[in-house]
């Protein structure tokens, strides 16, 4: 019976084909075993870094772009530029009547000054002491382009000749109202 | 024709009419023997002036040198007399905050420096329109005794008179 196989060699043959695939599932198995645990100690590892980075930058860095503005530092050219100056306008000597509470000026805040400043006067007269003053009469804020050409002093003047100053405080037009540096214009006042 | 007949009656009538011109009241007719009259135009030019002075001044840690100007213009003063600008400083030329200042110089049109209060940055002679004079602030803010953190200030009074 050359050539033949028996039973028993095909049975043999069978049961060590069987093993061979048995082994091989289980290489398989183990394989997808350790690519399923590399991948979740990856993710674990993403997670943990992302969290932390999410602490201190909620939106993280994505989608972010070099801002145009940045270069180097000019803040004080700004704040020193011409557009910082402010106008004021003076006249000439003032004239009131005797015992004359209401009487006319033209106190001006020039349209220079539009946009940037509001002005303020206060019309002062020496005081009796001579070392101060006496102030007759202290205006709002004026804006721009606009004039104040009446105005009531707080008690008449006798006859006579008043070396007077006409206090003048620019105001930036912010929410805080900054003062700023200041004028006083010598004027002389007549009252007759 | 009766159109031709009213403009000839019309020239004849304005040729025959005594001119008259009325100037400061003086009325001058056909018969006047001088035909002039003057008439009076006046205005009055009112002393005035406008000031551009620096409203703030800002250092900053390197802008130690700040140029700035003081200009006058639109001048009209009576003959003889000048218009004067002085400068004061609150704190003497120092900027304070609490018990903490910095000093600063203001220097005048590239050479005379405030020792005082007070002092004298600008004339304008009557006659001239303009002026201009050029405020350099320096502060060393390297050697500045600055305590707390905050704004150290200071303020300026321009006082503009004619003399």
């Amino acid at each position: 019976m050359k050539g033949r196989k028996t039973v028993n060699e095909e049975y043999e043959t069978e049961k060590k084909n069987g093993r061979k695939w048995l082994i091989l599932l289980i290489l398989l198995v183990l394989l997808v075993l350790l690519i399923v645990l590399l991948a979740g100690a990856a993710l674990g590892v993403f997670l943990v870094r992302n969290e932390e980075q999410d602490e201190e930058h909620p939106d993280g860095g994505v989608g972010l772009v070099l801002d145009p503005d940045a270069g180097e530092a000019s803040a004080g050219e700004s704040r020193n530029a011409k557009g910082q100056d402010v106008v004021i306008s003076g006249k000439g000597a003032l004239l009131f009547p005797v015992h004359e509470k209401e009487v006319s000026v033209d106190f001006y805040n020039p349209k220079e000054n539009a946009g940037r400043y509001y002005l303020t006067f206060e019309l002062r007269i020496p005081d009796q002491s001579g070392n101060g003053y006496e102030v007759l009469y202290a205006s709002g804020l004026v804006e721009a382009g606009k004039h104040i050409n009446r105005i009531t002093l707080s008690r008449g003047l006798e006859k006579g000749v008043y070396e007077a100053v006409i206090h003048v405080q620019p105001y930036c037009m912010d929410q805080e109202r900054t003062l700023t540096n200041n004028a006083d214009m010598k004027t002389v006042l007549l009252v007759e | 024709m009766k159109k031709i007949t009213a403009v000839i009656l019309s020239v004849v009538l304005a040729a025959g009419m005594p001119a008259q011109v009325s100037a400061e009241g003086t009325t001058i007719t056909q018969g006047s023997k001088d035909k002039s009259g003057s008439v009076n135009i006046d205005y009055y030019a009112d002393v005035s002036y406008e000031v551009t002075i620096p409203a703030s001044v800002t250092f900053t840690d390197t802008d130690t040198t700040i140029e700035r100007g003081l200009q006058v213009r639109n001048v009209m003063l009576n003959e003889g007399t000048s218009l004067n600008i002085n400068v004061t400083s609150r704190n003497d030329f120092k900027m304070i905050y609490k018990d903490g200042s910095i000093d600063y110089s203001l220097i005048i049109n590239k050479h005379a420096r405030p020792e005082k209060n007070n002092f004298n940055i600008l004339t304008v002679a009557a006659g001239e329109r303009s002026g201009i004079a050029t405020l350099d602030f320096v502060s060393d803010l390297a050697k500045a005794e600055a305590k707390f953190a905050g704004k150290y200030t200071d303020t300026l009074t321009f006082t503009v008179s004619i003399d």
